[in-house]
């Protein structure tokens, strides 16, 4: 679906470039869709439906992306000795090779303590950055809180809108100097989020704890990653550099107002503050070619036959890195009401559909991990495999790859729970459910 | 004698080598605390700087806080509230209660969730009313009507920010403390910063529980190492603390070493003179004790091979004295100087033979009845040709004629010695009387002459072994210097004692014996 995306933005692009500046202009904003999984809901009953704000990077010219802000801060506690405090090192040392002199990189280090080894600087001089990052060696005791907190500091040294600012955080152990409770981290990753500073983190190894990790990067609205080897971690930084490089978007706040009599429940996978009838989701960035949805439930009330009924009204407004003006979207939808059955199905949003299925298959997964944390593991065992049917038969009937992929992936969960597997297992499960409630880019 | 030497010796030394360390130690260890009260105080004066820096962060974030609250009251409405709280990354919640203590907001109809939660989760605060309509301790903490309300929950501690308006409505803040500490790390200094010419400490920020909330510096305190230094920082955050860790020990050291070394200098150079003193006099004294006892020891031997010939020629001579005529008074007159120069080298003989043995055991004294004055004066005869050929006149008073029980060898060796003296010291005096006298079980007898007498300084000294007086007086005459001695060993020996006793002229010794009478 991504690559579709990809190859419609592409179009669009080129028809900006054939048919003149105006076209171009639209051509760098953001594409907001709104729609319902159902265009034609049944009548006369008082039912459930789904919202999907859909919102669509426009791609970039690569020598124009835009300038970042980034603070890598890597755990340097004693469990990070020999081969993995070396690679972490060396991927910090290729990550910051791909930035160039407009950007801004610091390199903070921490075990029982915090030292600031490339303090917020231009990436002008790669061998004062280089010769910092070497400075690296591992000891001691893991003090996180601490360690991003002065990640934080030192973004927030050359903090603005037009750059992308964040904390990538590179750890492989459970925080234990300082505050190390996962709702306090989660607290640090939602204030942070108010700064438009979000916080990535990488998990390294099988020692962390990913609930934290997960957490910290869900409140701030950063990424998450799993590098069970010290090798993997190479690969997951540049990834995650590819991920900082290809912003297009920045502070995107998506309010959808749900209309009369249509009763907003919840935001599936999301963070979102629900007064009213008033839903409002914020999302830090959003990358060229990337596609992140809202997905919102609501109560419909019984509607008779034939009536057409708006839903929601939604508006996005956005920092637009190409343009530097804040842009506003607007858009809504409504859905028809109908007796027949058959009109019902053929309103059927595939798009939509394929959103609410997978946001569905992850609340599930996440269930199957609870039931396995209580050591309830047949439990656990049943709910994956019942997911992976339940994906598999609606890859077949919206003929999608990302829905047989993922239930490929809730199959292998299914047999991956016994003592031996589940650690490692866990962590790949929150960070697959990290990755597909916020559609991240890896 | 040697043993008590050594330990006198070793005293001499190790007393006052021991108060100078001792006051050496003293002097260190004070100097020690006053360096250490010293560093104490400057540590104390880096964390209160700290201190100022976090008051400073928090009251310029209480000033932030106060116009925020006075924003929500202006715009009242509930959206532009909630835009206020999503600006600000310190801000969890906020509130507007109005006089009647109802909430304005969050509004009672539409509040989000978060908001509901939030309004549960203060609920003990708004049963105290203590951060809505303040009173206490509280009270006024930013001036009459703002203030900070904390409390401890189970995440650590918690903040609340209120401020009362003039229409009696009341604002509260709720503060995200996950971002009031992570402020606070920010502004505190990293590992890489070093401490400002402070030796290499660590600084602990704790909570109430003493557990680390965040830690700089490069040392690594032990697991129970007590902090040097220890701060509570102002309020809201006054359950915070920081405390200061240093190696005490090396600082002491590095700080105070020179005062140290000067003093270990003066211990020891005084140890070194002490010791080389005490080898210098133990060196001295058993040089002198055994060349003493070396002289004892030859002259002892000599002794002994003299006594077989003398006796032989003592025996000869009063058989010789026997055979002789009547009228050959020539012959019998050489005869008389060769018997009693030979029997003034027996006495002599004797005199080293007793020193010998008390130097090895305490002589026995072999008890007999006899009378004093026939003992004193016989041996008085056997000194008379050669102090009448001196020209020294013999006056014996014989007063104690009671038959007694005594050593008569060891007397008329007391007696021989105090009449030798005289022989050698006092013929000048031409004059000896000898004066006896019986009190009860006591015997006294009193030699005196009238020769040059004792120069009063060496009373004492005359009676210890080998000790004789000035060269002018011992000039020219030859003596072992332990007459006295023996004298008074003997006499002690027989329960009494040989003492000088003052005189107008010359010298007076009295001995008393212990003579019981016979039953």
């Amino acid at each position: 679906m991504k690559t579709t995306m990809r190859w419609i933005c592409r179009m669009a692009v080129g028809a900006a470039l054939g048919f003149g500046l105006e076209q171009a202009a639209l051509a760098n904003r953001v594409r907001m869709d709104v729609g319902m999984a159902s265009t034609v809901m049944e009548s006369d009953k008082k039912q459930v439906g789904y919202v999907k704000v859909g919102l669509n990077g426009f791609e970039l010219a690569l020598e124009k992306r835009t300038p970042v802000n980034v603070a890598i801060v890597i755990d340097r506690s004693g469990s990070m000795q020999g081969e993995k405090i070396a690679n972490a090192r060396e991927a910090a040392i290729l990550a910051v090779d791909r930035l160039n002199a407009d950007d801004i990189v610091s390199v903070v280090a921490y075990n029982d303590t915090v030292s600031v080894l490339v303090p917020a600087t231009k990436v002008s001089d790669k061998d004062v950055i280089r010769s910092g990052i070497e400075r690296l060696d591992a000891g001691g005791s893991t003090a996180l809180f601490a360690g991003v907190s002065k990640g934080a500091e030192e973004v927030r040294k050359f903090i603005s809108r037009t750059r992308v600012n964040r904390v990538i955080l590179v750890s492989d152990g459970l925080a234990n100097v300082g505050p190390s409770s996962t709702s306090a981290l989660a607290e640090l990753g939602e204030s942070l989020a108010k700064e438009r500073i979000c916080v990535t983190t990488i998990g390294l190894g099988l020692d962390y704890n990913e609930d934290l990790m997960t957490q910290l990067a869900r409140k701030s609205d950063g990424n998450s990653g799993f590098a069970n080897t010290s090798a993997d971690l190479g690969r997951l930084m540049q990834a995650e550099f590819g991920d900082v490089l290809a912003v297009v978007a920045q502070e995107l706040v998506v309010r959808i107002e749900c209309a009369d009599g249509i009763r907003p429940i919840r935001v599936l996978g999301r963070e979102a503050e629900i007064a009213g009838r008033t839903v409002r989701v914020q999302m830090s960035q959003l990358n060229a070619g990337q596609e992140k949805y809202v997905l919102l439930e609501v109560e419909l009330p019984a509607t008779r036959s034939g009536k057409t009924r708006e839903v929601a009204s939604a508006t996005v407004t956005y920092a637009n890195m190409a343009t530097r003006a804040t842009d506003t979207l607007a858009g809504n939808t409504s859905v028809r009401f109908s007796e027949s059955a058959a009109e019902v199905a053929g309103g059927v949003n595939r798009d939509v559909m394929i959103a609410v299925i997978t946001q569905t298959a992850v609340e599930r997964n996440k269930l199957a991990v609870e039931l396995r944390d209580k050591g309830r593991v047949e439990e656990a065992r049943a709910l994956l495999t019942d997911n992976a049917a339940f994906l598999k038969g609606n890859a077949a009937k919206f003929e999608s790859k990302e829905l047989g992929g993922y239930s490929v992936l809730n199959a292998k969960d299914a047999g991956n729970l016994d003592e031996a597997n589940w650690n490692r297992q866990r962590k790949d499960m929150r960070y697959n459910q990290r990755s597909a409630e916020q559609q991240q880019s890896y | 004698m040697k043993p008590k030497l050594i330990i006198i010796l070793m005293l001499l030394v190790l007393v006052p080598l021991g108060l100078i360390t001792w006051l050496g130690v003293k002097t260190a260890r004070q100097e020690q605390e006053r360096v250490q009260q010293r560093m104490r105080q400057v540590l104390i004066a880096r964390l209160a700087e700290l201190r100022e820096s976090v008051r400073r962060l928090v009251e310029k974030e209480g000033r932030d806080f106060q116009r925020l609250a006075d924003l929500a009251t202006e715009r009242a409405d509930a959206e532009a509230i909630r835009d206020l709280v999503r600006g600000n990354r310190l801000v969890r919640q906020m509130f507007v209660v109005a006089p009647d203590r109802q909430f304005i907001f969050p509004p009672r109809e539409g509040a989000s969730e978060r908001e509901r939660e939030s309004l549960l989760r203060l609920a003990p605060i708004w049963k105290s009313g203590a951060a809505v309509h303040p009173a206490g301790p509280e009270a006024g903490t930013m001036g009459g009507d703002s203030g900070w309300h904390t409390w401890f929950a189970e995440e650590g501690l918690q903040f609340y920010f209120w401020r009362r308006l003039s229409d009696g409505r009341s604002v509260g803040i709720e503060l995200e403390s996950a971002a009031l500490l992570a402020d606070v790390i920010a502004l505190l200094p990293s590992s890489d910063v070093p401490g400002a010419g402070l030796p290499a400490g660590h600084i602990v920020l704790q909570d109430a529980r003493n557990v680390p909330l965040y830690q700089w510096g490069d040392y690594r305190p032990a697991a129970q190492e007590v902090p040097l230094a220890r701060l509570p920082l102002v309020a809201p955050l006054n359950a915070w603390s920081l405390e200061y860790f240093a190696p005490e020990a090396e600082f002491g050291r590095a700080v105070s070493g020179s005062a140290r070394f000067n003093i270990g200098a003066a211990v020891g150079a005084v140890a070194v003179v002490l010791f080389a003193l005490a080898l210098y006099f133990y060196r001295e004294s058993s040089r002198e004790i055994r060349a003493a006892a070396q002289k004892v020891s030859f002259v002892n031997q000599v002794s002994h091979e003299l006594k077989t010939p003398l006796t032989n020629i003592r025996l000869y001579a009063e058989l010789l004295e026997d055979s002789i005529p009547e009228n050959d008074a020539k012959t019998r007159g050489y005869l008389d100087i060769v018997t009693a120069e030979s029997r003034r080298l027996s006495r002599l003989i004797n005199n080293i033979l007793t020193f010998a043995r008390q130097q090895k055991a305490r002589p026995v004294l072999h008890l007999a009845s006899g009378l004093v004055d026939d003992t004193i004066a016989a041996t008085l005869e056997s000194f008379r040709p050669a102090l009448e050929e001196a020209g020294v006149r013999i006056v014996f008073n014989p007063n104690a004629g009671r038959r007694v029980k005594l050593d008569a060898d060891a007397v008329e060796q007391i007696l021989g010695n105090l009449v030798s003296n005289v022989e050698k010291y006092a013929v000048g005096g031409k004059w000896l009387e000898v004066t006896s006298l019986q009190e009860g079980d006591r015997t006294l007898i009193r030699v005196a002459d009238r020769g040059p007498g004792i120069p009063a300084g060496k009373t004492d000294d005359i009676f210890r072994p080998f000790v004789r007086l000035s060269d002018r007086l011992t000039e020219g005459v030859s003596g072992t210097g332990l007459g006295l001695s023996i004298a008074r060993d003997l006499a002690r020996l027989h329960g009494g004692d040989v003492s000088l006793e003052s005189s107008v002229e010359g010298a007076c010794f009295l001995v008393v014996l212990q003579t019981p009478g016979e039953v």
